[in-house]
């Protein structure tokens, strides 16, 4: 038990190192919110399947929110359908420069 | 009290009312609810200044995503759900009509999330 315990910590120290190397930027995401803009980048556009509700604002929220967000559509703790394959497409750096991009928008302008 | 001005305010408090009527939510309700439940502990006071990056901004967002969210927790792990542990518990308590109050009280905070390409 005290060897699989200490693996558990080996592994949490592990994803931790693996998450601390990846910076998020908003510059380098420009050519990767393509596939956002269809619905984040229309005001009260509208998701129709499995509900219809008006996708949410995402500009101006946190980095660390619209990560974790974006990542737990990847791993399968939201079960979106649409935001599932889409975050299942992104690699760990497309997603922290994507939440870069979006914690950066304001609503006059986007990121420099 | 001018013609304009009765006919501005009639159709200002339509608008109000029909988007209101929209969310299905009641405002005052939904606040009451916040208290209740402590959302603020987590999101912040003015849900736009959460106590941790992790967590969102509420104030502002649009009504029927905030549904769609809170309902989505309530479903858990089934199809279209979420299950964040916190979430899960926090939603627990409410009926279909808190989730409505909720998001209408959430969505008509001033806050400064933005939704343009």
């Amino acid at each position: 038990m005290k060897k699989i315990t200490a693996l558990f910590v080996l592994a949490g120290f592990a994803q931790f190192a693996a998450a601390a190397d990846v910076v998020g930027n908003a510059q380098n995401a420009k050519g990767k919110i393509e596939m956002c803009i269809g619905c984040h980048g229309i005001p009260d556009y509208k998701a129709t399947f499995p509900e219809v509700f008006r996708v949410p604002m995402i500009g101006g929220q946190s980095a660390k929110y619209i990560e974790n967000a974006l990542q737990a559509y990847k791993k399968g703790d939201r079960k979106h359908p649409s935001m599932r394959g889409i975050a299942a497409s992104l690699s760990d750096q497309d997603i922290a420069d994507v939440a870069a991009f979006y914690s950066q928008q304001t609503r006059t302008a986007d990121p420099k | 009290m001018n013609k304009l001005t009765l006919k501005l305010t009639a159709a200002l408090s339509c608008a109000l009312w029909s988007s209101a009527a929209l969310a299905g939510g009641n405002v005052a309700a939904g606040k009451a609810l916040t208290e209740k439940y402590s959302c603020f502990a987590c999101h912040g006071k003015d849900f736009n200044t959460p106590i941790d990056p992790s967590y969102p901004k509420l104030a502002g967002q649009h009504p029927d995503y905030l549904v769609h969210a809170l309902t989505a927790y309530k479903r858990g792990d089934a199809a279209n759900g979420r299950n964040n542990p916190i979430m899960v518990g926090q939603v627990k308590p409410l009926s279909d009509q808190d989730i409505k109050d909720l998001a209408a009280y959430l969505a008509s905070l001033p806050g400064s999330l933005t939704q343009h390409r």
